[in-house]
């Protein structure tokens, strides 16, 4: 919640995701069963973006462990 | 595009917040997404709602310069043999029976916001990429589709990434839920 002008306003809430009908739901499926792959340079791209941020991300909850086991 | 070596040997760390974690200041350009990362976030950890990663330097302890942070929770995409809502209400009430709804396992990016200093620098796709491999490479409980709820603004972000609107009906809504198909980054 922020103050703007006097008045009170929430953060928008997160949407739910809506059930699908009809036609979305049939073009849903079918692009479900398409085969799409993605190129063997985006594939990379993606797999060292993975590595990067995986180990920010355990370096990032070793250094909360540590910090914990100091601060207790 | 960027390399992701340019920012490996910086001392960027992600972490996960916990309940009585806050973040102290944050502007991504866009005070509701601020809001949401400043104020709300923490509720819907509390609920056990959604959970914020935030990615930062490592001595930023207190979180006062955080890069970017996003929020995920489980979710699922319900597909119905109903041609519309109505009908399928109309069947629901009367044999109280959900079997004719279909539903796929689902990850669900809630929020993702980059510093306004760090943007355009492939922060935000770096990380929809690390999501997208977090997510196949331990697959634990089944997981098919990786779904947003994108502010406008940033949907050619999204569709750059790969994702495409569920349907049109919240084509003029202030967000719009997208996904992605992980079967995508099958090899075969
Ligand atoms: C949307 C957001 C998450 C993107 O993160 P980012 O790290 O800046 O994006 P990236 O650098 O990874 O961009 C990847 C690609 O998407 C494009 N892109 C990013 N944001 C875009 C936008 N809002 N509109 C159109 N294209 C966009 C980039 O140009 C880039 O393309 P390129 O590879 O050809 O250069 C980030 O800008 C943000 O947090 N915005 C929040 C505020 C907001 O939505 N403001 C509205 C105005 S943008």
């Amino acid at each position: 919640m922020r103050i703007y002008k006097n008045k009170k306003i929430m953060a928008r809430p997160i949407k739910e995701t809506p059930i699908l009908y009809g036609e979305d739901a049939r073009r849903f499926v079918a692009r479900m069963q398409e085969k799409r792959r993605i190129s063997q340079e985006e594939r990379a791209r993606i797999n060292a973006n993975y590595e990067l941020v995986l180990g920010m991300l355990k370096r990032g909850e070793a250094l909360k462990q540590q910090r914990h086991a100091t601060a207790v | 595009m960027q390399q992701p070596s340019d920012i490996a040997s910086t001392s960027l760390i992600v972490v996960k917040l916990d309940v009585p974690d806050t973040v102290k200041s944050f502007d991504c350009g866009d005070e509701d997404l601020n809001d949401f990362i400043l104020h709300e976030s923490p509720l819907y950890r509390k609920e056990k709602l959604a959970v914020t990663y935030v990615l930062k330097e490592a001595d930023d302890i207190a979180n006062e310069h955080i890069t970017a942070f996003f929020s995920l929770s489980n979710d699922r995409i319900s597909i119905s043999d109903f041609d519309n809502k109505t009908k399928y209400n109309r069947f629901s009430r009367r044999f109280n029976n959900h079997k004719r709804l279909k539903s796929y396992p689902a990850a669900k990016i809630g929020r993702l916001a980059v510093h306004v200093s760090a943007k355009g620098m492939n922060v935000g796709s770096m990380l929809l990429d690390f999501i997208k491999r977090y997510f196949t490479a331990d697959n634990k409980t089944g997981c098919r589709f990786i779904t947003v709820d994108a502010y406008s603004a940033a949907i050619p972000f999204y569709l750059r990434n790969g994702f495409v609107p569920l349907n049109d009906d919240d084509i003029d809504e202030p967000t719009r839920l997208l996904y992605f198909d992980l079967n995508d980054l099958d090899e075969d």
